[in-house]
């Protein structure tokens, strides 16, 4: 943020000319014939929209939390949040439910709510509602996204200063709070709610959800923006994989198809009767190397693996060149996205073998690694093995073990994620004290930063300093140490595509964290011709 | 054809015996039939086996652009990882080829000697055999294997192991339902009585003697492993997730079909030609030995 304070409801010209030079157009996203298909095309009301996505039985329905993109879509179909993230990643109050919302101070937010917000059963949302959804997030024994909230928040500063106004005391400076409450999993929930009975504030009420199968929304009446929402019913479908999704696309089954897979990309931009879109806003997926588990504690190997990888090649090889090279940093969409301006890191396999003989490994005593990827995400599969193929370069003196898990093994609390010495992750676009925060605290992939480190301490510093050059200098110190010593390999940054069906019209195409452009902010602003 | 009718099983036995008259497999080969079969299967052996050397890229070597059909130096593009698509399948019959020919191995040694065996003891024993195949029987052979595979993780020595067992107990139906008229003959109790050891009498004396319906047996178990295997690589049981090999070939370009599709026609039609060619091979031997076509010029 450049300010301390920041009125969210206006947008600052240079915030905007900022990011659109560099997140927007260094993308490349912005098609000019959706906009005219925009101007062309009147709204009409009327009909059911059939949303196709990739789920099954572990299917979850929840304000706070989610795993699978499922998920996001029946979140982001029934709630709302205060804030929501504009196409720079700015928090605007644009479809959210604060009338405005301003940072006082590194420690003090105000959030003013919109003026008739009903929630699904008729009451209205107040700042209640606001506060109890907030101790929902910091309850360490409710299953939410909000542990890297509870570095900055206490239950008890938050305070109701009248029905419609919340002030957020937070217990250590943050002057990117606002961003915090455009989090897409911190949406507001009616108070009591018990992540069971789905009452949000949204355009479209459940009406039922049979996990693996089916939600079906319909159109709330007393929705706050109705004059922008445009169907009857929403219905949301699980497919088992990606192929049967795609396949339902083209037969005319549903009339979105949400994240399909790069092989089918030109085979679905070819069809007439269908629009592709593609995103990209920062997403990732990584190699983990926990820096305390052997060999990887030593930082050596750690940066004799970085370079091994030839990224130009993983990136055409598993994403067929859809993203954007990425060296070993997070936090893309961040206006500090490398600071430093590290040139590209690159293949260099005469260094590597340098560092790995530092560390003791040679010919005579080759490094022996296990990688491992869970079968259920596509692109860490290709990446494992892109990896293990591009290390047969140093000719013996690293032989990595590439091995798909059962993804339920997987990712469970004893599996390869998390517990192994070297494994893969993804992880949506962020900004980096974000990013951070997540890495650190909610899920710990590296056991960073070191013991010896300021890392933690950088970060806290960064997130209560409002002086934006100052906050890039430490931001560039935290970046300079984790692309010297840290424990991810980050090869490229992917880019996400959803196809639809070209009778869906005013589809937003900009960079956006979620598909479809957030749900279409749940199914609204959109509309059959 | 003239000999329509089926003589006895004993005339022809003696036939065989007194005229010494043509092999089966030479028989056989006369037919239109075996010859085409014998033509199609070789063809795919020798790619499977000598395919690799042939090969332009390596099995798992990065070429260009996923899923391009136009890229220079190839001739049917890049796979789903941007490999080479006719070096992988150049690459993918050895495996298959090789699974399945071991697999056909074990299920014909315990088929044939637990066939005989069961055949020959008769009572009891021939119960207790045939009723515990019965067993493995009642499973599809698809879902035994799946479910083994399954267990204990894809590993090629337990893909043959699992495909061998569920083949077991066919082939051991079709050996003593062909042994048990052989060992009611003289010439075996003749065998007997001249002292000779049970297990010679089943292996020199009986064996020789169903070697018909062992061949055709093993040409069709052949086709149905290399069928079984194929989809079990299809269906992601492979030791190694991007190994070259023509079922798993299948499933992992599948998604991208309607843009690339030499991916999943190569090995499809590899896998085709090759179970029509040993199950051409197999109906010719069956015929000669059932007595259709015999002598004839085929068809």
């Amino acid at each position: 943020m450049e300010q301390q304070e920041i009125e969210t409801s206006g947008l600052s010209r240079r915030h905007f000319i900022q990011g659109v030079s560099s997140a927007a157009l260094a993308a490349g996203i912005f098609s000019s014939s959706s906009l005219n298909a925009w101007a062309a095309s009147v709204p009409k009301k009327g009909g059911t929209l059939k949303v196709g996505v990739v789920g099954g039985a572990n299917d979850l329905y929840d304000a706070n939390y989610i795993v699978a993109k499922a998920d996001q879509a029946r979140l982001m179909s029934t709630f709302e949040t205060l804030l929501t993230f504009d196409e720079n990643f700015v928090p605007v109050t644009a479809n959210g439910l604060a009338q405005s919302a301003k940072q006082n101070s590194p420690t003090k937010v105000t959030v003013k709510l919109r003026k008739g917000v009903k929630f699904h059963d008729g009451t209205p949302m107040t700042a209640d509602d606001v506060i109890a959804t907030y101790k929902r997030l910091l309850d360490p024994s409710k299953k939410t996204t909000g542990k890297p909230l509870r570095t900055f928040l206490d239950p008890s500063g938050l305070v109701k200063l009248d029905p419609l106004t919340v002030e957020f005391n937070l217990k250590a400076p943050n002057v990117d709070f606002l961003s915090t409450l455009a989090n897409y999993t911190y949406a507001i929930a009616k108070a009591g709610y018990d992540g069971k009975t789905q009452i949000g504030t949204s355009a479209f009420s459940l009406v039922s959800f049979t996990p693996g199968r089916e939600s079906v929304h319909k159109r709330f009446k007393g929705y706050w923006d109705a004059k922008n929402v445009y169907f009857d019913e929403v219905r949301i479908i699980d497919f088992a994989d990606k192929t049967a999704l795609v396949n339902a696309l083209i037969a005319k089954q549903i009339d979105v198809a949400v994240d399909i897979p790069f092989e089918q990309f030109k085979t679905l931009k070819s069809k007439k009767y269908l629009n592709v879109i593609e995103n990209s806003a920062g997403a990732w997926l990584a190699f983990c190397m926990r820096i305390d588990i052997k060999p990887f504690d030593d930082n050596n190997v750690r940066q004799a693996m970085r370079l091994l990888v030839d990224r130009k090649q993983m990136l055409k090889r598993v994403l067929s060149g859809h993203g954007k090279m990425g060296n070993d940093l997070y936090g893309y969409i961040d206006r500090n996205y490398n600071a430093n301006g590290f040139p590209q890191r690159d293949q260099d396999i005469p260094a590597a073998l340098a560092l790995l003989k530092k560390a003791g490994y040679t010919k005579a005593n080759p490094l022996r690694v296990e990688l491992t990827a869970p079968d259920d995400t596509g692109g860490l599969i290709l990446m494992i093995q892109t990896l293990a193929e591009q290390a047969k370069k140093t000719e013996g003196v690293v032989i990595i073990d590439a091995k798909v898990i059962d993804g339920g093994t997987y990712w469970s609390a004893k599996g390869q994620y998390m517990n192994t010495g070297f494994y893969t992750t993804y992880w949506s676009g962020r900004t980096y004290l974000a990013q951070a925060a997540a890495s650190m605290d909610i899920y710990p992939e590296l056991k960073w930063p070191p013991a010896d480190s300021s890392f933690r301490a950088d970060y806290l510093k960064a997130a209560g300093t409002a002086n934006a050059k100052k906050r890039r200098e430490i931001v560039a110190r935290m970046q300079k140490e984790e692309f010297e010593k840290g424990g991810y390999i980050i090869p490229f940054f992917n880019n996400f595509a959803d196809a639809y069906s070209s009778k869906v019209k005013g589809v937003v195409v900009r960079p956006s964290q979620l598909n479809m452009d957030y749900y279409a902010h749940g199914f609204k602003n959109i509309w059959f011709d | 054809m003239s000999e329509a009718v089926k003589p006895p099983q004993d005339l022809v036995a003696e036939k065989f015996v007194d005229e010494r008259p043509p092999s089966l497999v030479r028989q056989a080969f006369w037919l239109r039939r075996t010859q085409i079969g014998a033509v199609l299967a070789l063809m795919l052996i020798s790619v499977a086996l000598v395919g690799p050397f042939l090969a332009p890229f390596g099995s798992t070597e990065y070429v260009d652009l996923p899923n391009t059909l136009s890229v220079p130096g190839t001739i049917f593009g890049t796979d789903y990882f941007g490999q080479d698509v006719l070096s992988r399948f150049l690459f993918g019959g050895r495996t298959i080829l090789i699974l399945a020919v071991l697999a056909t191995s074990i299920g014909i040694t315990l088929g044939t000697t637990l066939g005989l065996t069961a055949a020959y003891l008769r009572g009891r024993a021939d119960e207790v055999i045939m009723r515990a195949l019965d067993v493995i029987l009642s499973f599809p052979q698809v879902l035994l294997s799946l479910v083994v595979i399954s267990m204990f993780g894809p590993s090629n020595v337990l893909i043959i192991f699992t495909v061998g067992l569920s083949t077991t107990p066919r082939i051991a139906r079709i050996i003593r339902g062909a042994a048990i008229g052989v060992v009611e003959r003289d010439f075996i109790s003749a065998a007997e009585a001249l002292g000779e050891s049970r297990k010679r009498v089943v292996f020199a004396e009986v064996l020789p003697n169903v070697t018909s319906s062992l061949l055709v047996e093993m040409n069709l178990r052949l086709t149905y492993s290399v069928g079984l295997i194929a989809s079990l690589s299809f269906l992601g049981f492979t030791p190694e997730p991007n190994a070259a090999n023509w079922g798993l070939m299948i499933q992992e370009n599948r998604v991208a079909l309607t843009q690339q599709p030499w991916g999943v026609i190569l090995p499809t039609a590899a896998l085709a030609l090759m179970t029509i060619g040993t199950g051409l091979i197999g109906d010719g031997f069956s015929r000669v030995s059932a007595g259709i076509d015999r002598g004839g010029k085929g068809e």
